[in-house]
């Protein structure tokens, strides 16, 4: 006994040195640039899976390179890992404001525009700065200029929920939600979403189908009139749900619905169902990995799955507010773009045929943003995800 | 006596740090969640908290599908583990001396890389589909997304476990015990009754307990590898605040759970306090 003790104190150890080896690793890719006194530092802060904050560091890594920009400012990435017990980004950013700090490093935050109602709600109308978009020259580049938080968002990135399917299956996706739900019902077991409340992909399948339901402008509030005075549509809208529920993907005999938007893609990728909504990104750097085959396409219904923009906001709490608008104007370079696609094939808010040096270009036309459907209902969110696992996930047993 | 300094003190200094941070980490946080149990969300004192629990079907089958699974994990774990712990103290040959270096490597592995591993094999498209495909057999195990895929991975994460504890209290079993129980004409299910289950049980108690209490609370497993309903109440607790967005209905929920896991304490705490005759009259 005595011996495999220390065999187990050995192990440890290497465990622990290898780890304080990775962590050396992963502090040297930023010292990479000259540094020079008077450049001010500006400090993006984000939060997500790890793709997004892989994607911001190498367009940061650019930026810091780039002699026409590395004179104004140097780009440094504080990233919140979602799913990790930190304290959230929107937590943070509140906790400083209710602190009345000042004079803090949050210079910049990248998040999605879904996302930010919640932080003003919490803070205050003015709690992001007016961004004055005549010094950033390459707004002009920029397709989504309206967006649902308004002049003092900048979108960098685009996200959105497609119908993902396998073309060897299925040679014609439907192209409508009535289709859709028909398709179910004649292939039983061979569609899934995933549980709302565990990822968007899922969440955006159950908002359509009540928000198809709905006047268009609906999908743009947070006003609970939308709820209340609509009751018929949101409990005909439920019954759909129920109606399709025994048609989806069964295992142990009974219908399951798949835990994360990942849990849904990898019973894509194992053949077990032929269709699920998925986000375009997660799919194409999927399929560029090999872990998904390429089989795998996508297609948008006409009544679009939610989508939204990923932007920079200028909290009044941050310092550097020139440095932050040339930082800005770099993430909406064509470089900057091209970047952000090879790394997490994010869409681009660009004209993507400007861009150049694109890995596998015939993969934007499928993830085609034209048709990006704004969803910002607040938290009537809440009130789906509520209304979804009482009444229709408590029929999966 | 003289030369030595009485510092009445020192214990208690050498055990405040420790005491401080279990007062920070542990007993505040406990504190505040019973009194939050009690209260609704604008601060009122009420009931209702743990009226929804004690009155809501989905939290009965919930408590009840916990306590299948954890006896579930805890017998087979213990049944197997205690077997791999036999076989490792007694065989002498090279599989076992194979055995005994590689049984502790699971420790090691992350356990969310492991619940990956497990469920590749195990899904309905996994390694034993696959497998079996080869051979034109289409089988579809079933095992995930079920009660018996939590088992399942519980068990890969508790087999080493309880097999080290008891690994640890089959060494006391001296070889001569055994020897002369075999000369006097002793049977291996002799031996294992009257020699060796007397030294062992304490310990077959505390892996025991350890592997339930683990149970009563855990997320991750049935998390990935559950059923949608009904839930372990790990991920019930879960959903209270997730989806519900309810603090105060979670904050009852940890305290049923909490005195659930106290009865595991009190046979834990019993069993280890108590004496037995011969240890009594040495």
């Amino acid at each position: 006994m005595k011996r495999s003790n220390r065999k187990i104190r050995l192990v440890a150890g290497l465990m622990a040195m290898s780890l304080a080896a990775l962590s050396l690793t992963g502090c040297g890719g930023s010292g990479s640039s000259q540094e020079t006194a008077e450049v001010p530092t500006v400090t993006i802060w984000s939060s997500g899976g790890q793709e997004v904050r892989e994607a911001l560091q190498a367009i940061a890594d650019a930026h810091n390179a780039d002699p026409n920009y590395n004179t104004k400012a140097r780009v440094e990435i504080q990233f919140v890992v979602s799913g990790t017990s930190e304290q959230s980004l929107p937590d943070r950013l509140v906790a400083a404001y209710q602190a009345d700090q000042t004079d803090t490093d949050f210079d910049l935050i990248a998040l999605d525009d879904s996302a930010i109602a919640d932080i003003v709600a919490r803070t205050s109308e003015d709690f992001f700065d007016e961004i004055d978009t005549s010094k950033i020259p390459n707004y002009e580049n920029l397709i989504f200029k309206d967006n649902v938080v308004g002049s003092n968002f900048i979108p960098y990135r685009g996200t959105s929920v497609f119908l993902a399917y396998d073309s060897e299956v299925v040679p014609e996706p439907p192209k409508t939600a009535e289709e859709l739900y028909q398709w179910i019902k004649d292939n039983p077991g061979r569609f899934t979403y995933n549980d709302p409340s565990t990822g968007n992909a899922g969440f955006s399948f159950v908002a359509n189908t009540i928000y198809n339901q709905l006047p268009e402008e609906a999908a743009l509030s947070d006003d609970p009139k939308w709820r209340d005075e609509h009751q018929e549509e949101w409990d005909n809208a439920f019954a759909l749900l129920a109606e399709l529920h025994p048609y989806l993907y069964q295992t142990a005999g009974k219908v399951q619905y798949p835990m994360k938007n990942q849990g849904a893609l990898d019973l894509l990728a194992t053949k077990q169902v032929d269709m699920v909504p998925a986000f375009a990104n997660m799919v194409l750097s999927q399929k560029n990995m090999g872990t998904l085959p390429d089989s795998i396409k996508m297609t948008q219904l006409e009544e679009a799955f939610l989508g939204g923009l990923a932007g920079f906001m200028m909290p009044s709490i941050g310092s550097d507010k020139e440095a932050c608008l040339s930082v800005i104007d770099y993430y909406l370079s064509y470089e900057a773009q091209a970047i952000d696609w090879n790394t997490m094939f994010a869409s681009p808010v660009v004209d993507a045929s400007k861009m150049e040096g694109l890995e596998h270009e015939d993969w934007l036309n499928e993830t085609d943003m034209s048709t990006l459907r704004y969803f910002s209902i607040g938290t009537l969110q809440t009130d789906i995800r509520e209304r979804w696992t009482e009444e229709i996930g408590s029929l999966a047993r | 006596m003289d030369k030595k300094k009485v510092r009445p003190w020192m214990p208690y200094l050498m055990v405040a740090p420790a005491f401080t941070v279990m007062l920070l980490v542990v007993i505040l946080p406990i504190l505040n969640t019973v009194a939050q149990s009690f209260s609704t969300a604008d601060g009122q004192f009420t009931l209702a908290n743990y009226q929804y629990f004690l009155t809501s079907y989905e939290a009965f089958e919930s408590l009840v599908f916990t306590v299948i699974e954890a006896l579930s994990t805890m017998l087979l774990a213990m049944v197997f583990s205690f077997l791999l712990a036999l076989y490792l103290r007694f065989s002498k040959s090279g599989i076992s001396r194979i055995i005994g270096r590689l049984y502790l490597l699971p420790r090691f592995i992350p356990g969310i890389v492991a619940v990956y591993a497990v469920m590749n094999i195990i899904k309905d498209a996994g390694f034993i589909n696959r497998f079996l495909q080869l051979f034109g057999i289409m089988y579809k195990p079933g095992l995930l997304y079920d009660m018996k895929g939590i088992v399942i991975c519980n068990l890969w994460f508790n087999i080493p476990f309880s097999a080290m504890l008891l690994s640890a209290a089959l060494s006391n079993v001296a070889d001569s015990y055994v020897e002369s129980a075999k000369d006097a004409g002793c049977g291996w299910g002799k031996i294992l009754t009257k020699i060796i289950w007397p030294l062992v049980y304490k310990d077959v108690i505390v892996a025991a307990t350890f592997i339930l209490m683990g149970q009563i609370g855990a997320f991750t497993i049935p998390y990935l590898t559950g059923p949608n309903n009904p839930k372990m109440l790990g991920i019930l607790l879960y959903q209270q605040v997730n989806t519900y967005l309810d603090y105060q209905r979670a904050a009852a929920l940890s305290v049923l759970m909490f005195i659930i896991c106290l009865g595991g304490a009190v046979v834990y705490i019993k069993s280890n306090m108590k004496e037995e005759a011969w240890q009594a009259g040495k």
